[in-house]
Formats: C-alpha cells, sequence, structure tokens
C-alpha cells in the first residue's frame, strides 16, 4: 500500500471513529482497507483482502462488460457501493474473525520448529550428555537362543516372562564355555520408569535342575588376555559365564539373559528366582533346547 | 528471504503434493503442530533419561523400579554444595548433592540423585539387622555438608549415618567409630522425624563416599539431664 493512501484511510477511520459527518464515498482501495481493519490477525486480514478484492474486480468487470459506455471510475464506483457499507462489513468480518486462534497457530509452528531443530542439532552433534543418559526406541546386544513364550507374571506393573530356553553347546576345541541362557523379557507400558537393572540383579537367582545357584548381583567372565612381552593387549575374546546381561530392549520393554554352567542332561529344567522383598516370585523352564555352536 | 522460500516451496513437487494431500484448516493445522511439538518434546526428554521437576518424584520412581513399597520420607537434604578439601587453600571442584532418606516397614532406602545423569540415580535398601529395641542404621551414600566447623571458609563434606527409632526422652546422641588409623566420634542433635544423623569429615586417606560402611561403632543416646539412655555396639551396614 502506499503511505499517503494508507494515510488518508487513517483519517478516515478517525473522522468516522469520532462520529463524523456523511457517508463518504470511498475507492476500492479504501473500502477495503477500512472493510479488512477489524480483522486482528494479520494474515486472515490479507487473505481476506485478497479475496474481497477479487470480488470487487469481478464486479467492476461484470459492470463493464453490461454497460459498455461506462466510464472505468464510474463502474468502480458503482462496484464499491453495491459491495456495502464498509464500516459494516468491518464489524460483521471482526465477528466472525477472532485472532486467538492464528496466535496460537503461529505460536504452534514457532514451536515445532525450534523442537525439530534443537533434536535434529542433538542427534547431529552427538552431545555426549545425551549419549549417556539416552534411551533409545530399540536395541540389541546379544542373541536370544531356544525361543518359547513362558507363562507370565505381572507384578508392580511390570509383566515378567521367559522367552528363551538353551543349552548352549561349543566345540571341544573352542575357548567358550559351555552353559545354559535363559531369556527373560519385562514388559511395561511406563516406558519413563523400566525396571532397575540393579535391582534385577540383587533381587535374581537362578537355579538349575543340579541344584546349583547362581545369584545375578555377580558375575563370572571367561575371557583371553594376549601378552606381548609385558604389555596386556585387549582381550581376544570375551564372554559371560554367569551372571546377566540385557541382551535386547524396546521402548516398552527389556529382555535379559541370565547365565550359568550346571552339568546339563536333556529334559533338564532351570528356574529364575525373583526376590524383591516386598515381591518373591519364580519362573521356570521345563524345556531347555540344546544348542550345538559351530 | 520468506517469499522466495515460501515460492519456492509451492513449486517444489513435495511442496505440491503436500499442499494437495494435506488441506487442513487452521485448527486442522494447529492439531498437527501440537503432535509434532509433543512427538519432539517426547523424543527429547526421553534421549535426556527421563528426567521429573522434583527430587520426591525422582525418588518415589526409584523406589517403584525397584519394586518397593512406597517409604516415609524422614530427610531430603535439596541442592547443597559441598567442597571437600584437606587443604584451606587448595581450589576444589563444587559438587551438588541432593539425598533423601526412606522408611520401610523393616528396612531403610537411602536415594542419591546424581548432578548429571538421570542414568546415574542410586538407591540402596538397608535391611535391619538389628534386634527389636535395637537402634538402627543406615548409611547416606554421597557426601552432606557440614556447617558446624567455622574454622572453614567453605563447608566441609561429611559422610553421614543416620540412626533411626531412637529410646524415647532422647536430646542427643554420640557415635565413635573405631578405623585402623584411629577413633572417629561425633555427635548428633535430635532431628525432624526423630532421628540423629551423624556426620564424619572426611577421612584423610580415603575420599571416598563409604569408608565408614563396615566399621565397628559405639552408640550413646543421652536425654536432656545429660543421663546414658542407650549405649549400643555393632557394625556399621556396608552395601553390597
Amino acid at each position: 500500500m502506499e503511505k499517503d493512501e494508507k494515510e488518508k484511510c487513517r483519517r478516515l477511520e478517525c473522522r468516522e471513529n469520532a462520529g463524523g459527518s456523511g457517508q463518504t464515498e470511498l475507492d476500492s482501495f479504501q473500502w477495503l482497507y477500512i472493510a479488512t481493519r477489524g480483522i486482528r490477525f494479520k494474515p486472515d486480514r490479507a487473505a481476506v483482502c485478497r479475496e474481497l478484492e477479487a470480488h470487487l474486480e469481478d464486479k467492476r468487470a461484470d459492470l463493464q462488460r453490461i454497460f459498455p459506455d461506462l466510464s472505468p471510475e464510474e463502474a468502480e464506483r458503482r462496484a464499491v457501493a453495491s459491495m456495502g457499507d464498509a464500516w459494516e462489513v468491518r464489524k460483521q468480518l471482526a465477528k466472525i474473525h477472532k485472532p486467538w486462534l492464528g496466535y496460537l497457530w503461529r505460536a504452534s509452528k514457532w514451536a515445532a520448529v525450534v523442537l525439530v531443530l534443537i533434536f535434529a542439532g542433538v542427534n547431529i552433534f552427538k552431545n555426549d550428555y545425551y549419549q549417556f543418559a539416552g534411551h533409545p526406541l530399540g536395541g540389541y546386544s546379544s542373541a536370544v537362543y531356544g525361543r518359547t513364550a513362558g507363562e507370565k507374571i505381572r507384578v508392580g506393573g511390570y509383566t515378567f516372562q521367559i522367552v528363551g530356553a538353551a543349552f548352549v553347546d561349543y566345540p571341544e576345541d573352542s575357548p567358550y564355555a559351555d552353559g545354559i541362557q535363559i531369556a527373560f523379557r519385562v514388559f511395561t507400558p511406563r516406558f519413563w520408569e523400566k525396571l532397575d537393572l540393579t535391582a534385577l540383579q540383587e533381587a535374581l537367582t537362578l537355579t538349575a535342575a543340579d541344584g546349583q545357584q547362581w545369584k545375578m548381583d555377580r558375575g563370572e567372565i571367561n575371557m583371553e588376555v594376549p601378552k606381548d612381552g609385558d604389555m596386556v593387549q585387549a582381550p581376544s575374546f570375551w564372554q559371560l559365564v554367569c551372571g546377566l546381561e540385557r541382551a535386547s530392549w524396546t521402548l516398552f520393554s527389556d529382555t535379559y539373559v541370565a547365565y550359568g554352567d550346571p552339568e546339563w542332561q536333556e529334559g533338564d529344567w532351570a528356574r529364575l528366582d525373583f526376590d524383591f522383598g516386598a515381591y518373591s516370585f519364580s519362573l521356570t523352564a521345563d524345556q531347555i533346547e540344546w544348542v550345538m555352536m559351530e | 528471504m520468506r517469499g522466495s522460500i515460501k515460492a519456492w516451496w509451492k513449486q517444489n513437487r513435495l511442496g505440491v503434493w503436500l499442499q494437495r494431500k494435506l488441506r487442513l484448516s487452521r485448527g486442522g493445522k494447529l492439531l498437527l503442530n501440537l503432535a509434532v511439538i509433543m512427538l519432539t518434546a517426547l523424543c527429547l526428554w526421553g534421549m535426556a533419561g527421563y528426567p521429573l521437576p522434583t527430587l520426591k518424584m525422582e525418588f518415589r520412581r526409584m523406589e517403584r523400579t525397584y519394586l518397593l513399597p512406597p517409604s516415609e520420607i524422614l530427610l531430603s537434604t535439596g541442592r547443597i554444595t559441598a567442597a571437600h578439601s584437606h587443604e584451606p587453600y587448595d581450589p576444589v571442584p563444587k559438587v551438588t548433592q541432593e539425598q533423601i532418606l526412606g522408611l520401610g516397614e523393616d528396612y531403610a532406602v537411602t536415594f542419591w540423585k546424581h548432578p548429571f545423569s538421570n542414568g546415574g540415580n542410586q538407591l540402596v535398601c538397608w535391611s535391619f539387622s538389628e534386634q527389636p529395641g535395637q537402634v538402627k542404621l543406615a548409611p547416606l551414600l554421597y557426601a552432606v555438608s557440614d556447617t558446624r566447623d567455622e574454622d572453614w571458609p567453605e563447608r566441609e563434606s561429611c559422610v553421614a549415618v543416620a540412626a533411626l527409632e531412637l529410646p524415647q526422652g532422647t536430646a542427643r546422641g554420640e557415635m565413635t567409630l573405631e578405623a585402623e588409623e584411629g577413633i572417629y566420634q561425633e555427635g548428633s542433635e535430635v532431628l525432624e522425624h526423630d532421628l540423629c544423623l551423624f556426620a564424619f569429615q572426611s577421612r584423610l586417606s580415603s575420599y571416598s563416599y563409604d569408608w565408614v560402611q563396615g566399621l565397628p561403632y559405639t552408640l550413646r543416646f543421652y536425654d536432656g539431664a545429660g543421663e546414658l539412655l542407650l549405649e549400643q555396639r555393632g557394625t556399621v551396614p556396608q552395601r553390597g
């Protein structure tokens, strides 16, 4: 809009608001300015103004088509007159177009953009803090053998279920030790408070059919550490023989594997005993699959 | 700049496709934006370790993840700053220690909030091994600040042991620890929730926060007139 045109319209507004006399004849520009001024949300005001301008243009074109002798100025004057009283239109449009939804939409747009940028920035620059504390949607660290679906026990909002039971048999010349692996899943819909690993380790005992027991708050590791003279090198292999580790996880569940090294025979069972103090229960794996590793 | 971006978006294939598919009203666009905000905020919250606004909420959550029933909160140290040094003018790191002591049916729980990461929060459950009628002990997990020593310009950090279920009429208590290098003795008035908190200044040979655990102790409790109410000996509970 030209500055002087805007200034003219403002003076018109002030005169009218002060109870100025008579109906002033407005041109299309002035009519649009006054009619849309009541719409406080700027994008809506611009959109309505464009629409009304198109209406005005159509009316002017129609008048000039029907009355070819009509001058352009007269056609515009008649088109504006047919649009109605600008002040009345202004009142009606102000009633219909409430600004709060527009402001809310604009605020939400910027909030969404800012948050997405922060999220992208954190992931791109791999902030150590977030990497340390993060809970990824899913992950995997070790295999589960002897897949099965045992009974479910629900305690304190957590569901426990055995999902794997296997005796893993390595070749004689392999450095890895044979042993049983009982996998169980802990599920909760409250993904922000999954069961604490330390609490699980302190509460869990693995019992084999031959009577041996392994408390999961400690571990036994089988590994070979090569030496180069006096220099100790990184382990050539590493195996958890007795203990507990998290095998995989999703947003709502964690799968753990409890390891033990009993003398195993086909048909043997194994049992997980949980003692959380206030809650004590057991899960039994009746069928342990024999898995031969190559 | 904004105009050229808008013009580019309108001509872009993806933009044209989206505009055709997502003919949403103002309210619809608002809902879509709110959904994006919630999803992104949820992801960021998860990446930060699902922090909760207050120490008490963190403590209650930790109890639930340990499958413990809610305990009675006896002590909350709040956000305090502790500095530990054996030399008065050495620059020392400042750490913030937030701890809670709770009392269950036959156990106490101590909770320590890691200052930087929720993943480092710790909770220890101390099952009472003392006989009924005896005073129960629960060591706190990390340092607390001790403001009794006025010679130091900074607060001195201490390792604390809480004594619970005190004899009736107790006005103050005294705890003596027997370490290899000597005797450590501290006193305490009776605090809110009827407990004494014995704060031992850092041991010269160790900066660890669990050096009191496993040491033989002697507890003495006195009434307002200074009469001895109870003397008890034992070993400070040890973690693990």
